[in-house]
């Protein structure tokens, strides 16, 4: 025969029941139990894609601030490139300038420009230089002298005739 | 198993802690040891400038190849991308880049744009040090004075020598990180200690009469078979030297057929005033036969000047109220002082002679007359005022201070020897300076070489003025000046004449002393002139020495030289004629009382 599990269900009673005539026990010292409720296949199916999108975010935000210092890094990797390249540049002009320097040095040394003068342009050196007076300019000029103009000579009449027919032929 | 696993990975965190919380430096130091490198970084060295800022010498930023064959897996490929470029045989280049070393040369001192093109080849292995390269652009014009630069850009003489710590300036750090292959990481580099380029020098050089006068010189060396000469220019109020050349023959090459050493003398000694790192910009126009000097001769040897001295003589008998100008003097052609008897240029016989004849004709025996009256004391005394035994202050590279025996040095000759200039030993610009003196009113002027410091920025700093002191009363100088204008007027200094100008000065025909046996070379002679101009109010002197000419006399050899330079001084500055002056119009006068008065920047008129 079975174990007559009403006996067993009795006995788990008599253990749960309180004694008869017993007092109740005191509600103060036993803590509340939250409100608990048994949840619904959909309820637990938002609360996962609730959590799995928050680890997704999570995740994104993680990698997507490595490739942000990544990429940041290689802006910043580049930017020196560019400022090296700009720097170099600047002393090859620097040395450039330098180097015109000295070219025009040469050209304008006393040996080229008298090369170029007595070679090409065929100067030659000065016999004597003479000092022009300075004059000031509240220095009034002298008048010059001038001779009057002679008198124009007075054709004779013999001479003139010819000419006064010629004049009335015409 | 458990605590197994525990142990194992406790040790693990334990090492983890040790290496990045305690040794955390020592690695770090060791990896970058092993990508750093610590490059120098070349300081520019300062340029020299004249007067006027015309380039004498300047540092230029070269590149320099160098090669790293470890690298370099393909020396063939690599040789015939560089070839081209470098203007070098592949020949050449291959078992360089083959060669079992880490560091080879290709090319040294290469130009910017060149350099570009080594580095647009991208090749491995190929790199570009910083080197610099000292350039003198008018050729080798005022070497001995400005020196030149050594192999390791060093300054080894001269100018360059003397202002070396000035003209460095202070090489700087860069720490480079640099891939395995050599390749530097960009933006990877910092800074340790910034370059500062070096300061400049404007000196008091006009490189036109510095011209003039070695163009001159050099061309009277030649014409008269001298050795060699010295021309000083100066400016009488300041003491600026305008022009300081010095110039020495040069043997004419061997023939073909003889030996190769003779060939290459020459070379040699034009070279070596200019060192292995010195280049000169263009090719030297000195007269064929004629080189700069090795050493500033002006400054650095010394020779005894012979009758030029006679300037002493005179001013210290004027100042001493011993002589007047024309005071009267029996002068017999010979004169037996202790063991020597002194003879006159030319014999004659006894002559009666004022002060200013005996000068202007440069009689010894006159001269000597009037030293024995004048004394031993004030005549060596007058010797230290006028600058003679003491150094010039300009503190150049071996600059020698002359030798002036002292009185417990006389010998009963010396009274006959020292007046005419034959007893001390003296450097040209002594003699200058004691001209210049007179020239300046009797007014002792220290010479100057370099007028002011110009900045890496370029901006000058011009350098105190020459200090000057009183060695002549006014009234002994305007007496003594007199004098001076009739040696070239009348005396043995006429072809020192300058057309429109008066000139004073004076002649010198001295004898060249044996260093091994004692006395003098027999026919070896020095002839010089020194003096003035305009004597009334004189802004230029100048003296040309010349060693051992044909003919001997200092009139005849060194006069027209004199002649040739300060009338192209005169003109150049535009000083005045006498006679503009005397009327009191002048054109082109420049700066007050005389003074020649150049803004540094400011080019003057050429040739």
């Amino acid at each position: 025969m079975a174990p007559d599990s009403s006996s067993a269900a009795a006995r788990g009673a008599a253990l749960i029941e309180p004694r008869r005539g017993s007092a109740a026990p005191d509600s103060r010292s036993a803590p509340r139990r939250p409100p608990l409720r048994i949840l619904g296949p959909a309820t637990r199916s938002k609360v996962r894609r609730g959590n799995r999108m928050l680890v997704l975010l999570s995740a994104l935000l993680v990698i997507g601030s490595l490739m942000a210092v990544v990429v940041a890094d290689d802006v910043v990797a580049q930017d020196q490139v560019r400022l090296s390249t700009a720097q170099r540049q600047v002393t090859t002009l620097t040395n450039t300038h330098r180097e015109l320097q000295v070219q025009v040095s040469v050209q304008q040394a006393p040996q080229a420009v008298v090369k170029t003068a007595e070679g090409q342009l065929g100067m030659v050196p000065a016999g004597q230089i003479t000092d022009l007076p300075e004059v000031s300019l509240s220095t009034p000029l002298p008048v010059p002298q001038t001779a009057p103009i002679p008198a124009p000579a007075t054709p004779t009449t013999a001479a003139a005739a010819p000419s006064s027919s010629n004049a009335s032929s015409t | 198993m458990r605590v197994v696993l525990l142990v194992i990975f406790v040790a693990l965190v334990a090492r983890l802690v040790a290496v990045q919380q305690f040794s955390h430096t020592h690695y770090a130091t060791l990896s970058r040891s092993e990508l750093s490198q610590i490059v120098t970084v070349p300081a520019l060295r300062g340029g020299i400038y004249d007067r006027n800022g015309a380039v004498l010498a300047l540092s230029v930023a070269k590149k320099t190849v160098v090669a790293d064959p470890f690298l370099i897996k393909k020396p063939l490929l690599t040789a015939d991308a560089l070839s081209p470029v470098l203007g070098v045989p592949v020949a050449q280049l291959v078992p360089e880049l083959s060669e079992h070393s880490g560091f080879v040369y290709l090319a040294h001192r290469i130009d910017s744009a060149t350099a570009a093109k080594v580095t647009a080849l991208g090749l491995t292995g190929i790199d570009l040090i910083d080197e610099s390269q000292r350039v003198q652009p008018d050729g080798q014009t005022a070497a001995p004075v400005v020196g030149a630069v050594q192999a390791d850009g060093q300054g080894g003489s001269g100018l360059e020598y003397q202002y070396q710590s000035l003209l460095a300036g202070t090489a700087g750090t860069k720490d480079l990180l640099t891939a395995p292959d050599g390749v530097a990481l960009p933006g990877a580099s910092s800074t340790g200690k910034t370059a500062k380029a070096g300061t400049g020098l404007e000196l008091t050089l006009d490189e036109s009469i510095q011209y003039v006068a070695e163009q001159a010189l050099g061309a009277e060396i030649v014409a008269s078979q001298a050795t060699g000469g010295t021309a000083v220019v100066m400016d009488v109020k300041t003491g600026d030297i305008l022009a300081m050349a010095n110039l020495q023959a040069t043997p004419a090459p061997a023939p073909a057929s003889g030996s190769a050493a003779a060939q290459t003398v020459a070379a040699t000694t034009a070279s070596a005033t200019t060192g292995a790192a010195s280049v000169g910009g263009s090719a030297s126009t000195l007269p064929a036969g004629v080189s700069e000097a090795p050493s500033n001769a002006a400054l650095n040897q010394v020779y005894e000047p012979g009758s030029v001295f006679k300037l002493v003589t005179f001013s210290a008998a004027l100042a001493n109220g011993v002589i007047s100008p024309n005071q009267n003097f029996t002068v017999p052609d010979a004169l037996p002082l202790g063991t020597y008897t002194f003879h006159d240029a030319e014999s004659h016989g006894t002559e009666n002679l004022s002060a200013t004849d005996i000068i202007a004709q440069s009689s010894n025996i006159g001269t000597i007359e009037i030293a024995q009256q004048l004394g031993e004391n004030r005549l060596l005394n007058q010797i230290s005022n006028l600058g003679f035994g003491k150094p010039t202050g300009l503190h150049f590279p071996g600059e020698s201070q002359g030798l002036v025996p002292g009185a417990s040095q006389w010998t009963g000759s010396s009274i006959g020897s020292t007046p005419i200039g034959q007893a001390d030993a003296v450097t040209v610009q002594q003699v200058l300076d004691a001209y210049n003196a007179v020239a300046n009113g009797g007014v002792f002027v220290a010479p100057r070489l370099v007028r002011a410091t110009v900045a890496p920025n370029g901006s000058a700093h011009a350098q105190p003025p020459s200090p000057a002191h009183r060695v002549i009363d006014p009234t002994s100088n305007a007496a003594l000046v007199k004098m001076l204008q009739s040696v070239v007027s009348t005396g043995t200094g006429v072809a020192a004449a300058i057309d429109g100008y008066t000139v004073a000065g004076k002649t010198g025909t001295a004898q060249i002393p044996d260093p091994t046996h004692g006395g003098y070379l027999p026919g070896a002679f020095v002839g010089s002139f020194a003096g003035f101009a305009p004597a009334e109010n004189p802004v230029l002197s100048c003296i040309v020495v010349l060693n051992h000419p044909t003919p001997i006399y200092g009139g005849s050899v060194a006069a027209p030289v004199f002649s040739t330079i300060v009338q192209y001084a005169l003109q150049h500055y535009g000083i005045p004629t006498t006679a503009a002056a005397t009327a009191g119009t002048s054109v082109g006068a420049v700066g007050g009382a005389g003074s020649i008065v150049v803004q540094p920047g400011v080019t003057t008129e050429g040739p």
